[in-house]
């Protein structure tokens, strides 16, 4: 199985190298954005008026430091591949037999977009470690590292995440056409980094019911700046039930995902569908 | 008695076309028998919709039948699929089964370790020895996207064949090629089987790559298998003693009745562009008609030039064979002896 990972891992980096002004453009996207939202954070930049017009979104970002949202918003895009992965695996390469190939290999499909997601990550982390380095620098503002007691609740994050990637997936491979879905929620998941994860309320407060990741991202956040909550946090009589509550929901999701992706998959060879015959 | 590298009991594939009340069953392929031996080229011939591609599809278990089974060297695609991963190796058509920005050697080596044989190294030394067999080193490290049709499909195949299957599937694996690229793989497809006991099955509308390169033939029409027989088998049987008649005058309603009159059936020739009004094609049941309908020609008064004989085809054994032969004669290639 190492072995397919590492053709991933090298796979992911390969497709940056061969195609620098995809990547060029991509990183710069990220970066843009990372710095608007930091000076937008930072009140140093007027909101723009479609965001303005929500008080909470406006709000949201100057009422905690900028270090902070640069930090939400990192998350978010570190959790992105998760989202998107699984229904890009069943959908790439339009008009290919690539997904057919994948298919009759020795691994089933869920774990080669588990593997995938892996290869991500550490594709992303250079990547990222450098546009958060040109977002410092433009800005002024230092990325907070996440300490080392907030990976595990990062990973928590990407796991119900990967759980979501799973069932658009299953949604791709029976549907094909699943961009705009795939869209939806990538931009739900963009908007819990607008507001400060202990602000929640109204529509946001929904949308973090409906992804356990804001219980991790808010436990992630306490970790890395040191807020006296977290210290609460990590004591079981105070924490212990909630975080109990959020890794089942996390696995629910995740399970959840990885069952339809399977369903889904078999569905497919019963109808016909994975194959173009 | 060794198993068979390829089974299909009865094996039948409905798909649903339509939607709503509009929906309604699609036969695919119905109730196919084949058993195909270690070492073995079959080719699925068949017009447009005759369910050749969804029989390779079954095959792969990329798609479950219907009813019946297919079973891979006795593995059953549906419920074992992890024993069939590394025993099907599959050529898709126009080899769109390559990530166009990797290449070659990158290509065959993260598919070879997609079939979980091996370790990094062993993983790298197959792909090297396949490049090397199918004589694409000087592209082993350029783009697939770069690479013409033909050294893809041998990229394609080397991908399949680098995990070491028992079975190669290949879909159309000579459309688009020119024709020294068609002949190059219709050679390495002999020579897999040959050399290394891969049974082979090779779905194609393209009768003469059928002809050359394959023991036995699947005549399949609307998802039913109309004849499995060898090659040769089905050229004896249906492989008619035609002959071209060249005349020095333009033929006449004279002359074909005298040919009838022979025992022998008159057509024009399909190529009548070409050589104009004065040929004539006839079919025989045995060599010794041909005397006879030569005499005839000459009691008819006119004289004849040449004699041509054109040698039976696989295309004229698949056009009887699915019916589609009736009035079609024109759209045949035989070669011409």
């Amino acid at each position: 199985m190492y072995i397919v990972l590492w053709h991933e891992v090298k796979r992911g980096l390969l497709r940056r190298v061969r195609s620098p002004f995809e990547f060029i453009t991509e990183s710069l996207a990220v970066y843009i954005f990372l710095v608007v939202a930091v000076f937008a954070a930072s009140g140093r930049v007027p909101m723009p008026s479609g965001m303005a017009a929500s008080a909470s979104a406006s709000e949201g970002l100057q009422s905690r430091p900028a270090s902070e949202a640069m930090f939400a918003f990192a998350c978010v895009f570190c959790c992105l591949g998760a989202v998107q992965g699984a229904s890009l695996l069943a959908t790439e390469e339009p008009g290919s037999a690539i997904l057919d190939r994948l298919a009759m290999s020795a691994f089933p499909l869920w774990m080669i977009a588990l593997l995938r997601d892996i290869a991500s990550i550490v594709s992303f982390v250079p990547s990222m470690t450098l546009i958060l380095g040109a977002v410092s620098l433009t800005t002024g503002v230092r990325f907070p590292w996440p300490a080392a007691a907030a990976l595990a609740p990062m990973f928590m994050m990407r796991l119900c995440m990967l759980g979501i990637g799973y069932a658009l997936g299953a949604v791709a491979l029976l549907v094909k056409r699943v961009g705009g879905l795939v869209n939806l929620v990538s931009m739900a998941v963009f908007a819990l980094a607008f507001v400060p994860a202990r602000q929640w309320g109204g529509a946001i407060e929904a949308l973090g019911i409906v992804f356990p990741y804001r219980w991790w991202y808010g436990l992630a956040v306490d970790l890395t700046f040191g807020n006296r909550e977290a210290a609460q946090l990590l004591t079981w009589a105070e924490a212990g039930p909630g975080m109990t509550l959020a890794s089942i929901m996390t696995l629910a999701y995740f399970f959840a995902g990885f069952l339809a992706f399977g369903a889904a998959f078999r569905a497919s060879l019963r109808r016909g569908s994975l194959s173009r015959a | 008695m060794s198993l068979p590298a390829v089974e299909l009991d009865l094996a039948s594939r409905v798909f649903t076309a339509g939607a709503g009340r509009r929906r309604r069953p699609v036969v695919a392929v119905e109730e196919l028998s084949m058993c195909i031996a270690p070492g073995e080229v079959v080719g699925l011939l068949g017009p447009n919709g005759a369910g050749k591609s969804t029989v390779i599809a079954m095959m792969s278990g990329l798609v479950t039948p219907s009813s019946g089974r297919v079973l891979i060297e006795g593995y059953d695609t549906v419920r074992s699929r992890r024993q069939i991963a590394g025993r099907v190796g599959a050529v898709f058509d126009r080899a769109r089964t390559l990530y166009p920005r990797m290449t070659a050697r990158e290509n065959i080596e993260y598919f070879t370790a997609l079939m979980g044989r091996g370790s990094l190294r062993s993983v790298a030394g197959r792909a090297a020895h396949w490049i090397e067999s199918l004589g694409i080193c000087g592209w082993a490290d350029t783009p697939v996207n770069s690479l013409s049709m033909g050294t893809r499909q041998k990229v394609s195949l080397a991908a399949a064949l680098a995990a070491g299957p028992s079975v190669v599937l290949m879909d159309e694996p000579t459309l688009g090629l020119d024709v020294v690229s068609s002949l190059d793989l219709q050679q390495l497809i002999r020579r897999m089987a040959r050399d290394r006991g891969c049974a082979l099955v090779i779905a194609t509308h393209q009768m003469d790559v059928a002809e050359r390169v394959c023991d036995r033939v699947c005549i399949m029409s609307d998802g039913r298998a109309l004849a499995i027989d060898k090659v040769t088998s089905l050229l004896a049987v249906f492989g008619r003693r035609s002959y071209r008649i060249a005349l020095r005058a333009p033929v006449n309603d004279a002359v074909t009745t005298a040919i009838a009159r022979a025992g022998a059936r008159a057509s024009a020739p399909s190529d009548r562009g070409a050589v104009g009004s004065f040929a004539v094609d006839i079919d025989l049941d045995d060599d010794a008609g041909l005397p006879r309908a030569l005499e005839a020609i000459r009691t008819a008064g006119s004289e004849v030039e040449s004699v041509i004989r054109r040698e039976p085809c696989l295309a004229n054994a698949f056009l009887e064979i699915t019916g589609a032969g009736e009035g079609r004669r024109a759209d045949v290639h035989c070669a011409l002896a």
